[in-house]
């Protein structure tokens, strides 16, 4: 199964989220969201707005590498996947 | 990219340690010390950056930063000092960077980025570094830098988390490729431990340091991102957006 990482910066919405990387059923980005947000309710509408597209704050890496499809998330997981769910940050 | 000036004797014994480095020598000297860089906000991030810069011997630092010193700037904004609480933070860093390197020149401006500065401070530099904690201090630098085909070094941090890109324009995705908005929870305060604003501070630095002198490879394209809770650190690919309301031509 595909293992998914979340960024830290979501964990003070999701406490539970600490407990990752997740190993999760999915075999595209979009069904990895629907399988996050079944196991975490709610995490979804951090991730992706009404239409299913990806936030615009908010940016998937799967094996390292951005995904492109940000508006329908087709991109595919394969069983040895690793995903980063990452956030834009701003600190200085 | 910046004209290189000869360097001086008193120049030559002061840098002679990384002159020895091969890549970089004389000539990659040279051209730090005819560049400008300019460093959006010197707090936790900016402070560090701007101090190696000083100390490796740039020409010209432009310092944007507004308001004055507080007791909580102190644990991570490393050019303030307890003594100038309550005075102008660019006047402290100004103060501190020329006790280290008499010779920098130092072009304190004494406000934040924004959209009606943005286009004049970025013209004076060769390359910028985005130290500042407000997207929309971010995004007009981007804007400018990308307008004004000026690399721009983009550092960022929250907590123990990390990560830093460099753009070149026209070259690398930009940061409205990876981010065309802020995240609507975005504070300007977060939690920070000013080893960690400083460990991406230097990488920053390193990033500056080879972009001017022409050696290495910068981190074009790629984004470093590093959990410093854990010691974990990712090398990342990033795309450009075709559709990027910034850099799409
Ligand atoms: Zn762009």
């Amino acid at each position: 199964m595909p293992r998914v990482h979340v960024t830290r910066n979501l964990w003070r919405f999701f406490p539970a989220l600490a407990e990752g990387p997740f190993d999760l059923q999915a075999a595209s980005a979009k069904e990895m969201v629907a399988a996050l947000d079944a196991r975490f309710p709610g995490l979804a509408g951090y991730l992706v707005d009404d239409a299913g597209a990806l936030r615009q704050h908010v940016n998937l890496f799967i094996d390292d590498e951005a995904v492109l499809d940000r508006k329908t998330l087709g991109d595919t997981l394969s069983a040895g996947s690793t995903v980063h769910v990452m956030q834009a940050l701003s600190g200085g | 990219m910046p004209k290189a000036k000869p360097l001086t004797d008193e120049e030559r014994a002061v840098y002679e340690w990384q002159l020895w480095s091969p890549e970089f020598g004389e000539a990659g000297q040279e051209r730090l010390k005819g560049s400008r860089v300019l460093i959006s906000r010197v707090g936790g991030l900016g402070s560090v950056v701007a101090y190696e810069l000083a100390a490796a011997g740039v020409g010209t630092l432009i310092l944007a930063h507004g308001g004055n010193i507080k007791p909580s700037d102190l644990n991570r904004q490393l050019l303030m000092t307890h003594a100038a609480l309550g005075t102008s933070r660019v006047q402290s860093a100004e103060r501190r960077l020329k006790e280290l390197n008499p010779r920098l020149d130092i072009v304190a401006v004494p406000e934040n980025m924004s959209d009606s500065n943005a286009a004049e401070l970025v013209a004076q530099a060769d390359l910028i570094v985005d130290c500042a904690p407000l997207f929309q201090e971010r995004f007009a630098m981007n804007r400018e830098a990308v307008r004004q085909s000026k690399p721009l070094v983009e550092c960022a941090m929250y907590d123990c988390e990390a990560s830093i890109t460099t753009i070149l324009p026209g070259r690398t995705p930009c940061l409205a490729c990876r981010h065309p908005d802020a995240p609507p929870h975005w504070r300007r305060e977060f939690p920070v431990f000013g080893a960690v604003s400083g460990t991406v501070g230097c990488l920053g630095a390193m990033e500056a340091i080879k972009v001017l002198g022409g050696f290495g490879e910068p981190l074009a394209g790629r984004l470093l991102t590093m959990d410093l809770r854990t010691m974990s650190f990712r090398m990342l690919k990033l795309a450009r957006n075709p559709a990027c309301p910034v850099c799409a031509t």
